[in-house]
């Protein structure tokens, strides 16, 4: 036996841990018809705000639930609780983001059948969430008009995985200078092509855009027309 | 910042693999990250030692190579070096 350097081809991805549950997760999410909307955003983007309103708005006709994960304490868990859907807190100490085995643990006991559409909003950080899969069918990124119109271009990474991009509290718009038209063009240069939503969770303006984006997306996951049909 | 999570994740695969294959020392760990991986290599190198403390990669030299083309994503463990 020679103690000489060898090398070992390993090729893996440093994620695969996370990747793989992320997968029996979706697999799990997608046997029991349930939705998964994962919401990323910075802090302050109004998360909380826009989930809370959603639950509400979906709650007479769906079934919803939500996790929230944060560094510290349940604000966030009893806010959206009082929307009246079932909601549980992940607090994450110190991890920045959340990872797909936080939202198994999370989610155990619920029974997924009488689950519609599951909201996951992740913790505030434009940078991190972006390389964990926690197993969502639509990664929501959240842009609030008084983030400035440069923050997609700061943050290339994350806008990269998302499905659509929600310009939120445009009920501010005016009074911070937002120039909506810089805005769109930098998002869709860091994401060609992604769809956009501009609306305001406190004045309802383009809400209800947002509420059939979603009934939408439920209705193709469960195999079922939603009220808008995207046609070819 | 969670390129400490990563860097602990790069020590757990590399510890499996050491010991389903009996691996002697490891000195080297090759892993490649794209610039959209989300994952800063001077903050993976700067968490590296922490991570590394008290495992099968104590002392191991962390070797970082770009991503495949500019604008990947990747994020892969390549090799390891064993003596």
């Amino acid at each position: 036996m020679s103690n000489a350097p060898r090398i070992v081809e390993v090729r893996t991805r440093i994620l695969k841990r996370n990747d793989e549950l992320a997968r029996s997760l979706r697999s799990r999410f997608a046997q029991h018809g349930v939705l998964v909307v994962d919401l990323v955003s910075g802090p302050g983007a109004g998360k909380t705000e826009l989930l809370t309103v959603t639950l509400k708005h979906l709650l007479p006709r769906l079934r919803v639930a939500a996790i929230v994960g944060d560094l510290a304490t349940e604000n966030d868990a009893d806010r959206l609780a009082t929307s009246g859907a079932p909601t549980r807190q992940i607090i994450t100490g110190s991890v920045c983001h959340l990872e797909a085995d936080m939202v198994e643990r999370a989610i155990a006991g619920w029974n997924l059948d009488e689950i519609d559409v599951l909201f996951i909003e992740n913790v505030g950080n434009l940078v991190c969430p972006a390389s964990y899969d926690l197993g969502e069918d639509l990664r929501v990124l959240l842009f609030a008009v008084t983030e400035g119109e440069d923050k997609p271009l700061k943050y290339p990474t994350l806008i990269n995985t998302c499905d659509l991009v929600l310009i939120t509290k445009v009920d501010l718009a005016v009074a911070v200078g937002f120039d909506a038209t810089l805005a769109y063009a930098n998002i869709q240069s860091a994401r060609p092509g992604v769809q956009m939503i501009t609306l305001s969770a406190r004045s309802g303006e383009n809400f209800e855009k947002w509420v059939q984006y979603l009934e939408t997306a439920r209705g193709l996951k469960a195999g079922k027309p939603g009220p808008v049909i995207v046609s070819k | 910042m969670h390129e400490l999570s990563i860097a602990c994740e790069i020590v757990h695969q590399v510890e499996e693999i050491a010991r389903a294959q009996a691996l002697p020392r490891v000195v080297r760990v090759h892993v490649r990250v794209g610039a959209l991986s989300g994952v800063v290599p001077e903050a993976l190198a700067f968490a590296w030692p922490s991570a590394c403390e008290g495992s099968a990669c104590s002392g191991a030299v962390l070797q970082i190579q770009d991503g495949s083309s500019p604008q990947s994503e990747d994020l892969d463990l390549l090799s390891l070096e064993v003596e």
